[in-house]
């Protein structure tokens, strides 16, 4: 049943993405949307990923929606807090490691994304479950008070990905 | 009413990116400059393109311009993060300023 | 409407002039992707004042080839021109 929604939701993205290209609704756009998502689908399954979508990269519509706004929050607000270092024109940027303890390959890129996303920090380098982490400026060195100050709420709203 | 509201939302995104472009001739370390340019240029991007979609309302125009929103979003951190771990592995070094 | 164009124009031309004076290769890839990201907001921005939806589909495979252009530049240079 799960596995069922799963494949409905892409079809859904992909035929709205398909209407939204032609810029309009005729009977024989709505007809071939189904069908060539399902054929892109298939294809890419059994030569790209030679595995299924639903056991790489699962995920719900509803967590998605939710945690783009939060990450649209998030932006706006390290968008703002960086202004002063700008006018000021001082930094000390610096390398930080971080421990995550996701380990799902989409909630690790995910997490690697959103890190970068968020204006003063860039994910460089990922090793298993590490992260590092440039920081524009650094208040601490600590691993484990560096990963709340920089992961915050996101990796508590990644945990129910799945 | 509404292409007024558009026009505030536009010109508040074309503030943050003069403020990133005064932020690539500020810092004179590489870091400091790929830190501030690429995100503040992130923050007014999101903004213009708010602006551009209340401009138009609910149409074809709107959700074509959400999803080169949806794209260059996953987009942008991408290309930050390779130019800077292209550079790191290079063995550009940290200095302080 | 026109004065955020023409703002935009003069902001990816002092953007382009990082990439002339950059001193070392990666501010340059930074300059390019400035540029890039400014010229798809012009596109936006001209396809939303003369209300032609065509030009949307430029912003969106020209948002696609710099994304492959740059990536490829900079693999290229961290593996020191071999591949």
């Amino acid at each position: 049943m799960k596995k069922q929604f799963y494949y409905f939701q892409l079809v859904l993205i992909f035929t709205i993405f398909w209407i939204v290209l032609f810029e309009r609704a005729t009977p024989f756009v709505l007809l071939t949307a189904p069908l060539i998502s399902v054929f892109s689908i298939k294809i890419s399954e059994k030569f790209l990923l030679k595995d299924s979508y639903y056991d790489l990269y699962y995920f719900n519509i509803f967590w998605l929606i939710k945690y783009s706004f939060f990450l649209l929050l998030e932006i706006y607000k390290s968008g703002l807090s960086i202004i002063p270092h700008i006018i000021s024109g001082h930094s000390n940027p610096d390398i930080v490691e971080i421990y995550t303890d996701l380990d799902s390959n989409l909630q690790l890129a995910l997490l690697a994304n959103s890190i970068t996303l968020t204006p003063g920090t860039i994910t460089m380098d990922i090793e298993g479950q590490r992260l590092k982490v440039l920081w524009m400026d650094p208040k601490t060195k600590n691993i484990t008070m560096a990963g709340i100050l920089i992961k915050g709420k996101l990796e508590k709203l990644l945990k129910e990905v799945l | 009413m509404r292409e007024l509201i558009s026009n505030i939302i536009i010109f508040i995104g074309i503030s943050f990116i003069a403020l990133g472009i005064i932020g690539i001739y500020r810092f004179t370390n590489f870091y400091s400059r790929a830190l501030v340019a690429s995100k503040v240029d992130t923050v007014g991007y999101i903004t213009i393109v708010i602006g551009v979609m209340i401009r138009h309302g609910f149409s074809y125009f709107t959700m074509k311009v959400f999803f080169i929103l949806l794209i260059t979003l996953i987009i942008n951190p991408l290309i930050t993060h390779s130019i800077v771990r292209s550079a790191f592995i290079s063995g550009y070094k940290l200095r302080k300023e | 409407m026109t004065f955020a164009v023409v703002a935009l124009i003069i902001f990816s031309f002092l953007s382009a002039f990082r990439v002339l004076i950059g001193p070392t290769l990666w501010d340059r890839l930074l300059g390019l992707n400035l540029v890039t990201s400014k010229l798809i907001i012009i596109i936006i921005l001209m396809a939303c004042i003369r209300m032609e939806s065509f030009l949307l589909d430029m912003a969106l495979v020209y948002a696609l080839l710099s994304f492959i252009g740059i990536i490829f530049i900079s693999i290229y240079i961290q593996r020191k021109g071999r591949f």
